[in-house]
């Protein structure tokens, strides 16, 4: 059981961590802001005493460290740098690592470990001597050593939920009365009679008056896990300890008899607060934790896997059952089985959609990525991202990551400039990446662009000749060249990097992404700058197909890849040079595919069908016998024996039992190409 | 499955006793509650206390108050004494419930 408890509590803590990363990234562009500060010190606070809670000790204490830091940012003894914020995020390295392994055994680690705990230290050292020489001062959150007392008065009111997520506020209040004087007021009006008690909910609501020489941040803590689910009002009412006078008793007695809360007016009177010393309030809103609840919930991808599978297997059996109906004739079976594929559709629809995730959790390792490299090689680089909300299948996004990295590794190594050469281009210093993602049609497009020095046409056809990738006296137009970078073994620089030329290329990056059925453009221009396009299909395990007939067998050519349709006389066929035909008087490329499969041609006059396939901005005709209309395609992945071959993707099985093999419309024309 | 708590019943001349006992938290509260519900069946008085407390929380506070408010509807007194070791006293108080743990003193 309370390995299942750790297992959530690593799952929950990995999304803090994700949060903790955007929020350091904001906080580097923007170092005053307090809602920020507090957010990254909640997170550590959280990591902490879970840490402890689930037995994760050195997690626990090395937050504890870091947590410190925070704590002192907050409270204006230190203040965020440059500096401040990489030591945060190779900290957060180090509580991913800790997250992964649970307590340290090894030797290194617990000696890395060490090492990066005395970094901290030394940090809060090394600030602290400076603190000493020139004390910062606000006047809402003096430290603690530095103010006298004060009197708060706190409202406390949770929701009626309170109790069941595991919150004792006994406790809540105890830790007030730790922080110095204190007198709790319990309002328990709002209880009801027996008959109508749902025991397990909250009906009180506390007001607390606690004189203390703590800041209002110490004060805040004490409720950092249940402000989601409660409101809190924190006022400053006088600026001395005032919580034994006899009118703050009569206050008090005055609000336990008629139940009417108290208000900073009501300690306004006897003028508490000293010249000069403003009131001060502190305000947490009741969030509508149940809503919340009920809005969102977490499953296990692998049951979500489990139910696209079982969905796919549905839409096989209904084939079946429709072939089954229409067989038959029989109108209630008819009628029956067009409810039923209605149905599965819907389902279909709705199983993907659970199956989408936003392409925002993995940004954050790309904005790290380039923050990171950046730093290293004396880049100055904004990383920009638009539509990081949109939603792509989560077998997608895990392939995608790679060929994305890599895409931005290129950016960065071989496209922004170094900032002495940007001006010196007529450029600001600082270069930009836009990662941008957006719908097209069924498709979802993602660019990446930058502005740096671009791709030199010239460059890369001198090193294909080099290479012996094309003939010396190749006429190849800026397109064809540019493609050049997706051969196998293509590398513009001598010298590998650790960055990006590790013998890696781009023509990975197209397999990659070619094989989640996806493509991949570049566009240049010399000294301005690079732009890749990446094409990727919504999902991948059902797709919408058309089913052709070429020769005795059935093939799928997915929806989403087919322009138009043309019925065409075989004998405009056979009087077509270099398999271009003309249609309405545009020239077009086509592939019959009855050769590609080595079927026979049919001898009769019968037309054949000429399916216009968009791929790589072209469209090119692919040659079918017949077209025998749309089908819900369940992909089923090939197995081992046929991986190697190139043109089908994969393999549906049809409502009669027999197989329909799945067209990868990218690879056919991408191949024909090729071999010309 | 034996329970963590105990709640003793005595009637006398219409005036009900109650003795809490064990576990009084969240976990059993709702079995209190129907106990509870079950036995006061119109008494002219209530009394309650407690005896071996092992641990407290809110739930529990919260029906004791509801009992006082069910004596104050149906016209019934309630009286409540819990004797409770020194930490639950102490966190009864800094929560705004020392009136509870008042010797003999009628609450209604």
């Amino acid at each position: 059981m309370i390995d299942k408890f750790r297992a959530k509590f690593v799952e929950e803590s990995m999304d803090n961590l994700h949060d903790l990363e955007e929020a350091l990234f904001l906080l580097e562009k923007d170092m005053e802001n307090k809602e920020l500060i507090e957010r990254i010190f909640r997170a550590m606070h959280s990591l902490k005493g879970g840490g402890a809670m689930f037995g994760f000790n050195h997690l626990s204490d090395f937050t504890h460290h870091l947590e410190t830091i925070f704590d002192w940012v907050r409270n204006n003894k230190l203040k965020v740098s440059t500096d401040l914020i990489t030591l945060t995020f190779s900290a957060i390295d180090q509580i991913n690592f800790l997250l992964k392994s649970g307590d340290l055994t090894k030797e290194e680690d617990l000696s890395n470990q060490k090492a990066f705990i005395h970094r901290i230290q030394s940090f809060l050292n090394v600030s602290n001597a400076a603190v000493a020489a020139a004390p910062l001062t606000s006047p809402a959150d003096l430290p603690a050593e530095a103010s006298d007392e004060n009197t708060y008065l706190i409202s406390f009111i949770p929701q009626k939920e309170l109790l069941q997520n595991g919150t004792n506020p006994l406790y809540l209040l105890d830790d007030i009365h730790a922080l110095g004087k204190a007198t709790s007021i319990a309002y328990t009006h709002k209880v009801p009679s027996l008959e109508l008690l749902d025991p397990s909910s909250n009906y009180c609501i506390w007001q607390i008056i606690v004189s203390t020489a703590e800041s209002l941040n110490e004060i805040k803590d004490v409720f950092i896990f249940v402000e989601d689910e409660c409101e809190l009002h924190i006022d400053l009412i006088a600026g001395s300890a005032i919580v034994d006078q006899p009118d703050v008793k009569t206050l008090i007695n005055k609000a336990l008899t008629s139940n009417i809360l108290l208000t900073t007016e009501d300690f306004k009177k006897e003028q508490w607060l000293q010249a000069g010393q403003t009131t001060v309030h502190e305000e947490k809103k009741k969030v509508a934790i149940k809503e919340h609840k009920i809005a969102s919930m977490r499953v296990s991808s692998h049951k979500i896997d489990e139910l696209v599978t079982l969905v796919s297997e549905l839409v096989t059996i209904q084939a079946q059952l429709s072939l089954y109906a229409e067989n038959n004739e029989d109108p209630t079976i008819v009628a029956l089985t067009e409810n039923i594929q209605k149905l599965s559709r819907q389902l279909r629809e709705n199983a993907f959609d659970i199956s989408l995730i936003p392409l925002q959790s993995e940004l954050m390792r790309f904005q790290r990525l380039v923050r990171d490299l950046s730093k290293d090689q004396n880049k100055d680089i904004d990383f920009i991202i638009e539509g990081g909300d949109l939603e792509l299948d989560k077998n997608i996004i895990e392939n995608l990551t790679d060929p994305l990295l890599h895409i931005l590794r290129n950016s960065i190594d071989h496209g922004i400039e170094l900032p002495n050469e940007r001006i010196a281009a007529g450029k600001a210093p600082k270069g930009t990446i836009l990662f941008k993602a957006f719908h097209s049609g069924a498709n979802v497009i993602i660019e990446i662009s930058d502005d740096g020095k671009g791709i030199d046409p010239e460059v890369i056809q001198q090193k294909a000749i080099q290479k012996g990738l094309i003939e010396a006296d190749a006429q190849l137009d800026k397109k064809e060249i540019l493609d050049l970078l997706f051969v196998s073994g293509f590398s513009t620089r001598d010298v590998v990097s650790d960055v990006s030329g590790r013998g890696v290329g781009m023509d990975v990056v197209r397999r990659k992404i070619a094989n989640i059925r996806g493509e991949v453009s570049i566009e240049s221009e010399k000294g301005k700058g690079t732009l890749i396009t990446i094409r990727l299909p919504l999902t991948l395990s059902i797709i919408d197909g058309l089913l052709v007939a070429v020769g005795s067998n059935q093939y799928v050519i997915p929806i989403s890849a087919i322009d138009k349709i043309y019925a065409l006389d075989p004998a405009q066929i056979k009087q077509t040079f270099n398999s271009v035909v003309v249609i309405n008087a545009e020239q077009y490329p086509y592939i019959d595919l009855r050769k590609v499969f080595n079927e026979v041609e049919k001898e009769s006059d019968e037309v054949v069908q000429m399916i216009m396939v968009k791929a790589e901005d072209k469209i090119t005709g692919v040659i079918v016998d017949n077209v025998i209309g749309e089908y819900q395609t369940v992909v089923k992945p090939l197995g081992k024996y046929l991986k190697k071959q190139e043109i089908i993707s994969g393999a549906s099985i049809m409502g009669d039992g027999t197989i329909a093999m799945v067209i990868d419309t990218s690879r056919l024309l991408h191949n024909r190409k090729h071999k010309r | 499955m034996t329970e963590n708590f105990n709640i003793d019943y005595k009637k006398n001349n219409g005036e009900l006793a109650i003795v809490f006992s064990g576990q009084l938290t969240i976990s059993s509260i709702k079995k209190m509650t129907e106990s509870l519900k079950a036995n006061i069946d119109n008494p002219k008085k209530v009394a309650i206390s407690t005896k071996d407390v092992e641990n407290l929380d809110l739930t529990f506070i919260q029906l004791i108050q509801s009992v006082k408010n069910s004596g104050k509807k149906n016209g019934y007194e309630v009286s409540v004494s819990m004797k409770l070791p020194d930490d639950l006293s102490s966190l009864l108080v800094n929560a705004g419930f020392g009136s509870l743990l008042q010797l003999k003193e009628s609450l209604v």
